[in-house]
């Protein structure tokens, strides 16, 4: 079986000029954790998923790990400006410029083995063509579902 | 029967005949020669860090054994196993106790304390800094110090670099202070049969003079700078440092034993114990305590972490670099250095005291202090005859140590490549997007090092020479 057979082709995609705010309004709205990210063509760009815009408001040295216990601090109060701060930011800021893709030919096996080994975990993996236009995405429920 | 007494009897005869052995260099090279090249070879590596230190010290050491400098015995009894056994034993006390989260208590409490004011957290973080280094490393002091200090920054609005910048000083001038606080420490002690008591009465004094004097271009520079709104302050004061604290239980069981270990530092002399054995004991025990009660299986997984926590690049690196001191000691290149040494200096004690501290700091600045003081300890004690012969008193001769020592580890202070600790902070800040960079950092940095050892050498002229 190849990605081909089991991506979804209706695929929700954000434009790199979609700002925060619209993206977390559509995390919200379609219950989805990732968005491919592409240009008026059809090129994909990248992919945006809710732990980049998590990345984004924590202060570096928390996402870093230099700092991972922060029981002692009642409440971040630069967290709640960061936020403010990033709800006009583009999408293009924060997105994955270089995700891991795939070829609509490629092995459903290397579909999973790409989402389960790759260091950042991996909640979409866009299927492209040889241009890098966008067919469809793969997410870890589609290679699961075959059991159900 | 061959029984284990017979066996430890044949093992000890075994031994005997392997020490009477000498070592003979491969085609007859001459072994001075074979020595040096590897040493300087290996010095060289170290100091262009291309290639990690530890692989290219055991890389050296296996060449002066592989060559013929020394044979493999001479090689292992070249190995200070009194500075290993320290080393790891308080690596592994630190590891385990880090756990409670008691050193991030420090922090907040001394911020706190400081009632948010800027320069007052400054001193406070510095203050809890430079305690801490004496007692543990500088790289694990400031691994948990500095992103405590970023947060705090955060929350006062201030840039961290002033903080960072007094916590790197402050980390290195704390681990001059005592006998466990620097590596060069703990092999001038083991080497010179220096206690920790002596370390206390000697150098502790100078170091709290130094960093007290230090504060004032510290303030001059940085601190007269930094304000804060009273809306910062609130925030820092809100900081619950107690909910710092993880593990309770762990807590009182590290304290306890840190307690016991530096009272047997304390009465190391009098118990007739190295530093070692009271170390790697006091390792031993909070092990037992913080395993006890957890299944076997639950305490072999506990014990293999605590122990991934031991700076194992450190061990071997320090193995590989006595084997190869060894090797230039063996050949007599060390007793060559210490003439040529003695006759630069004209043999009189006083300038030999202050060349061995300007350029331990000067050149302990540039390159690891850790290689440089294992070829100045078997340097120094050729030296010492001729000045005991010369009618020094011996506590005299314990000045050229003390400026070893002071030299040594305050020379750290002066590049951001003086010491793992300034590296470590500059590596956390840059992930935070405050890049510590080398000359902003040497303008400063060096002028107040050379001020810390100007008054390491008032210190030991006043009281040595």
């Amino acid at each position: 079986m190849k990605a081909r057979d089991i991506m979804t082709t209706a695929v929700e995609t954000l434009t790199p000029d979609a700002t925060i705010a619209e993206a977390v309004r559509h995390f919200s709205a379609t219950r989805r954790h990732a968005f491919p990210v592409v240009d008026a063509t059809g090129k994909l760009l990248g992919t945006v998923n809710i732990w980049h815009v998590l990345q984004h408001v924590l202060p570096p040295y928390i996402v870093s790990g230099d700092l991972p216990d922060v029981r002692f601090a009642p409440d971040l109060n630069q967290l709640h400006e960061r936020l403010a701060s990033m709800r006009e930011q583009p999408v293009r800021a924060i997105m994955n410029r270089e995700p891991p893709t795939v070829r609509p030919t490629q092995s459903v096996l290397e579909c999973a083995a790409l989402i389960l080994n790759t260091p950042k975990t991996v909640h979409l993996l866009p299927v492209v063509d040889d241009a890098g236009h966008l067919l469809g995405v793969v997410a870890p429920f589609d290679v699961i579902k075959e059991i159900a | 029967m061959y029984g284990i007494a017979t066996f430890f009897l044949d093992l000890v005869a075994g031994m005997e005949v392997v020490t009477e052995s000498t070592a003979h260099t491969v085609f007859g090279w001459p072994p001075l020669v074979v020595a040096t090249s590897v040493f300087v070879l290996s010095y060289a590596a170290i100091i262009a860090d291309k290639v990690n230190r530890a692989i290219v010290a055991l890389l050296g050491a296996a060449l002066a054994v592989g060559l013929g400098v020394v044979t493999q015995e001479q090689a292992i009894r070249g190995v200070d196993f009194n500075t290993i056994g320290l080393l790891t034993g308080m690596m592994v006390l630190v590891g385990v106790t880090k756990d409670s989260g008691i050193f991030q208590f420090l922090a907040i409490k001394s911020a706190k304390m400081a009632k948010g004011s800027p320069w007052g957290i400054l001193v406070m973080l510095s203050i809890i800094t430079a305690v801490l280094s004496a007692f543990l490393d500088n790289v694990t002091t400031v691994l948990l110090v500095a992103p405590v200090t970023l947060l705090i920054a955060d929350e006062l609005r201030i840039s961290p670099y002033p903080l960072l910048f007094a916590e790197i000083n402050a980390s290195n001038s704390g681990g001059t202070a005592t006998l466990i606080g620097d590596p060069p420490n703990i092999m001038i002690g083991s080497a010179a049969h220096l206690t920790f008591n002596d370390f206390i009465l000697h150098l502790t004094p100078l170091i709290i003079v130094v960093f007290a004097v230090t504060l004032v271009p510290l303030w001059l520079i940085y601190g007269r700078h930094l304000s804060v709104s009273p809306q910062a302050r609130e925030r820092v004061m809100a900081f619950n440092e107690y909910a710092a604290i993880r593990d309770v239980r762990l807590l009182k069981q590290s304290l306890t034993v840190f307690g016991l270990v530096i009272l047997g530092f304390v009465l190391a002399h009098p118990l007739h114990l190295e530093p070692a054995t009271i170390a790697l004991g006091g390792a031993a025990l909070l092990l037992l305590l913080v395993t006890l009660g957890a299944g076997q299986e639950e305490a072999s997984h506990q014990l293999h972490e605590f122990f991934t926590r031991v700076e194992w690049v450190t061990i071997f690196f320090f193995i590989g670099l006595f084997i190869i001191v060894a090797g230039v000691e063996h050949a007599g290149l060390l007793k060559l250095m210490a003439e040529w040494t003695l006759s630069f200096t004209g043999g009189d004690f006083a300038v030999t005291t202050m060349v061995v501290l300007w350029v331990s700091a000067v050149l302990s600045s540039i390159i690891d202090n850790i290689p440089f003081v294992a070829t100045m300890i078997p340097m120094i004690k050729d030296m010492l005859p001729a000045f005991q012969a010369a009618g020094v008193p011996p506590h005299q001769l314990e000045g050229l140590w003390w400026a070893l020592a002071a030299g040594a580890c305050l020379g750290g202070n002066g590049t951001l490549i003086g010491a793992s600790a300034n590296l470590i902070v500059a590596g956390i800040a840059e992930r935070s997007g405050v890049p510590i960079r080398f000359l902003p950092f040497l303008k400063v940095a060096f002028p107040l090092m050379l001020l810390q050892v100007g008054i390491s050498a008032f210190y030991v002229w006043w009281r040595y020479l």
